[in-house]
């Protein structure tokens, strides 16, 4: 309870502080501006013996609703913000540890040409976010923003240095004595094209950067029992990463690179190794109309990089590597997405996009889009430091690697994916989509050799008739086949809109190969929805099949569920 | 601008002294050996087949066990919020005995995963979340022996079945205040369902089939046992029998005997033995 008004604490001080002022001075009022956000979540959930979901799978938590409201205020160079949150309880799928309510975000800032600080919460990152990025997604249940002091300077034209200091949210549970880290980070870029006059109106455009970042973490030993031995761990209190990045751009053609070096950080995350890490990310792209091309390739090696070394799942990370493989939205297609690898993985993609033009042979009338993808992502080729450590063997450097050394044999993610866009009249336009995915199911969710592989052929047909201006049936028919897992999928779904309020779908996901009979579940639903300016409210009714989510490499488990779900979302 | 300058090389001062480079070894590794000198520890795991957190308990206990092979023996009791079975569906089997229940309530365990060691009283209390179960027990693993606990027991098929017991303890130390003798009836290799939510363990959220191990059946003589004797003498062997019915569901080659000596009145135990019902 104490922690609860500890929590609340912060958005009590800022109505305190800032009802007076907007209310006593009206110049004050004109000139600031207010903006914020809203959404809550609240589902009833339903037993289904079908499923086997009871009252106890549900903990006896049948109605759980979760929202928040995030108001900001304005004024010249001042600014101010708070969110509120609460999950009471946390819907199914959003980790437990989320009950509760409070503000868990709040923080005032001044800015001006030369300056910029911030004291309270912040998300913040520095490149790519490789060695430090703190950001919140509701979709992931997911927040790491680090409270404390942020200073950004912009001392010349085309140079920014950030410094940052704080402690990272993790869900409610409140910084004391060495239960996670203090994090501190220094970041400069320097834009070339701004620095100098004579670059200004250069085609050439080049600028870097480069980062630190350090966590401070009491505690000097650690002891770890793993039989028939006990292990007496030397811990780092501080551990330091750093990084460099250089982003050249001409007409069309862009490329982007990032290194970032970790030194010795045994945790939880990484077996308690004492390897150095690293990760390069390299990205290449040329576009031109009607012509997209891209090539992303990167490098992971002991990068987990935790404010809490005995953290594992989601939560405190400091850094974020970034994903190369694509993300879906299509039932099927996002059914087994990829989850990154902190501990190691080599991945490679390469995106081609182009249109076929108006009145060409294969273009027709409208022309026609084509994208196609390619994505692999391997274990990095790891070798035993000696003859007497096995791989990975806590209290030792691990392994050895050398940078980009692919395990060929190894392969944890392979995805060739081609979309066509074509409309084929005023009224009809289609969207298609192949999809070839190789998913190592026990590596990508964590598993210990219990599922193996499984290679899934995907096909998806997207259909929209705009019968008039204002009403719109979409409808999506896609199969997924696969020997593995829980066997072939088949779903569908359609859509009705009544520009611009209403929409109504229906949609079914059915299990139809699963090897075991009683499971060959439909996974239905039922939905509307209503919008009015910047709110939209949604009503559905049906199951929720089992499965991870993605956003981003960043992923989160969803049970299966039954139930009825409303949402609202608003922004003002 | 020279601020900016200063700011920045303080900045970078600051950030330049935060890394601690470790130099090898790492690490200082001690092996563990047995002592069949030194006190055996009962460690309790107070668990639920609808506990998510109770597989990664189990595996601690295990890992103990094996670790203290012979020194550290396991008892699984089911017991607390999670352990209280569905009127239908696949967690509707009761696995709790009463006298597993009063001890979860008398000690105050409030739920699971929850543990006690030998009963002992540690920081104010005998509930020892699973965190602090490893250093609780290497703490405690070099005590002397108090007791010499003698466990014979055969199981007979006459009628449904039967376990007859004979528990023979010698203290060896004088030792002050009333003693008694509890005797349980453990079973291994149980199939059930489980929640579960670290994904090492098994399937999550659920374990169609996990192993329950170590699972207390029966408490052969009531929730606090019987007593051997309100003044301890070391030349005398204190010999108790049983005879307790056999549930036809046990699988007598997976059941065994645990019997454990503790005080009156602190409830610390001070000596334990286990006994397979088949060898």
């Amino acid at each position: 309870m104490k922690e609860h008004l500890r929590a609340l604490l912060p958005g009590l001080l800022f109505i305190i502080l800032f009802l007076p002022l907007t209310t006593s001075g009206q110049n004050f009022l004109q000139n600031s501006q207010i903006s914020g956000s809203f959404q809550a979540d609240a589902a009833y959930y339903l037993t289904d013996t079908r499923m086997g979901i009871t009252d106890s799978t549900l903990d006896g938590k049948m109605f759980r609703i979760q929202g928040y409201t995030e108001v900001n205020y304005t004024y010249k160079n001042f600014s101010a913000g708070m969110r509120f949150e609460a999950y009471l309880p946390p819907l199914l799928g959003y980790d437990a540890a989320y009950q509760g309510l409070g503000v868990p975000y709040w923080f005032v800032k001044y800015k001006n040409k030369l300056l910029e600080v911030t004291a309270g919460n912040f998300y913040e990152q520095f490149g790519d976010g490789m060695i430090f990025r703190t950001y919140q997604d509701w979709t992931l249940g997911y927040d790491n923003s680090l409270r404390g002091l942020r200073v950004k300077l912009t001392p010349f034209s085309g140079v920014a240095i950030t410094g940052v200091v704080g402690v990272q949210r993790y869900y409610w549970v409140p910084f004391k004595d060495n239960n996670r880290g203090i994090v501190k980070g220094a970041d400069v870029d320097f834009y070339l094209n701004d620095m100098f006059t004579s670059l200004n109106n250069s085609k050439f455009k080049l600028s870097f950067g480069g980062s630190f970042v350090s966590n401070y973490q009491k505690g000097k030993s650690l002891e770890l029992i793993l039989p028939p031995k006990i292990y007496e761990l030397k811990l780092p209190e501080n551990v330091a990463s750093y990084g460099g990045r250089v982003n050249l751009n001409y007409s069309g053609f862009n490329f982007y690179t990032e290194y970032a070096h970790k030194i010795n950080d045994p945790s939880a995350m990484n077996d308690f190794i004492y390897k150095n890490g690293n990760a390069w990310l390299i990205t290449t792209s040329y576009s031109r109309k009607n012509f997209g091309i891209i090539a992303k390739t990167k490098w992971i090696d002991n990068m987990s990089f935790k404010s809490d070394r005995m953290v594992t799942l989601n939560g405190v990370d400091i850094n974020y590597l970034p994903a190369v493989t694509k993300e879906h939205t299509y039932f099927l297609a996002a059914m087994y997405p990829y989850a990154t690898q902190p501990n190691g993985e080599v991945g490679a993609a390469v995106g081609l996009t182009f249109t076929l033009p108006k009145k060409s042979k294969l273009g027709g009338k409208y022309g026609m889009s084509v994208a196609i993808n390619f994505s692999q992502v391997n274990a990095i080729n790891k070798t035993a430091i000696n003859d007497t450590t096995f791989i990975g063997e806590p209290g030792t450097l691990g392994y050895n690697s050398k940078l980009f050394a692919v395990d060929w044999n190894d392969v944890y993610y392979q995805e060739l994916s081609i979309e066509v866009t074509k409309k084929f009249n005023k009224r009809w336009k289609g969207i298609f989509n192949y999809l070839y995915q190789t998913y190592n199911k026990d590596v990508i969710e964590g598993y210990f050799d219990q599922y193996g592989t499984i290679y899934s052929n995907i096909a998806i047909v997207d259909l929209t008739c705009k019968i008039t201006r204002k009403y719109a049936l979409r409808g999506e028919i896609q199969g997924l086949l696969t020997k593995q897992d829980k066997g072939n999928w088949l779903a569908g779904l359609l859509e009705f809109t009544i520009s611009p309020k209403w929409f109504f779908s229906i949609s079914d996901q059915w299990n139809f190969g699963n090897p075991k009979k009683n499971l060959r579940i439909h996974y239905y639903n039922i939905s509307a929805g209503f919008i009015h300016q910047t709110t939209r409210i949604a009503l559905t009714y049906g199951r929720q099949r089992e499965g991870i989510i993605c956003v981003g490499g960043v992923c989160r488990y969803v049970p299966e569920s039954n139930g009825i779900t409303l949402s609202i979302t608003s922004s003002f | 601008m020279k601020k900016s300058v200063l700011l920045i090389i303080v900045l970078l001062v600051l950030l330049g002294i935060s890394c601690d480079k470790l130099e090898q070894p790492y690490v200082s590794i001690t092996d563990i050996t047995v002592d069949s000198t030194k006190r055996k520890i009962l460690l309790e795991d107070y668990t639920g087949a609808k506990c998510v957190n109770c597989p990664e308990a189990s595996e601690v206990a295990t890992t103990l066990q094996e670790l203290y092979k012979g020194q550290v023996i396991v008892m699984s009791v089911h017991a607390g919020f999670y352990s209280e079975p569905d009127p239908s569906g696949p967690y509707s089997v009761d696995y709790r005995v009463p006298e597993g229940v009063a001890w979860f309530n008398d000690f105050n365990l409030q739920f699971n995963p929850m543990g006690m060691i030998n009963r002992m009283d540690v920081e104010g209390t005998k509930a020892i979340k699973l965190a602090s179960w490893a250093d609780v027990i290497i703490e405690h693993a070099d005590q002397p022996k108090l007791t010499d606990i003698s466990i014979t027991a055969e199981y007979s098929v006459k009628g449904r079945g039967e376990i007859t017991t004979t528990v023979d303890t010698k203290f060896l130390d004088l030792l002050q205040g009333a003693y008694s003798l509890s005797v349980c009836i453990l079973e291994d290799s149980i199939i059930g369902w489980q929640k579960n939510n670290d994904t090492l363990v098994g399937p999550v959220p659920d374990i169609e089939d996990y192993v329950f191990m170590d699972m207390l059946r029966a408490v052969i003589n009531d929730t606090y046992g019987d007593e051997l004797t309100s003044s301890v003498d070391t030349s005398q062997v204190y010999s108790l029998n049983y005879q307790h019915p056999a549930d036809p569901i046990w699988v007598p080659k997976n059941l065994s005997i645990v019997a454990f000596v503790f005080h009156q009145e602190t409830k610390e135990i001070i000596g334990v033995e286990k006994k397979h019902l088949i060898e």
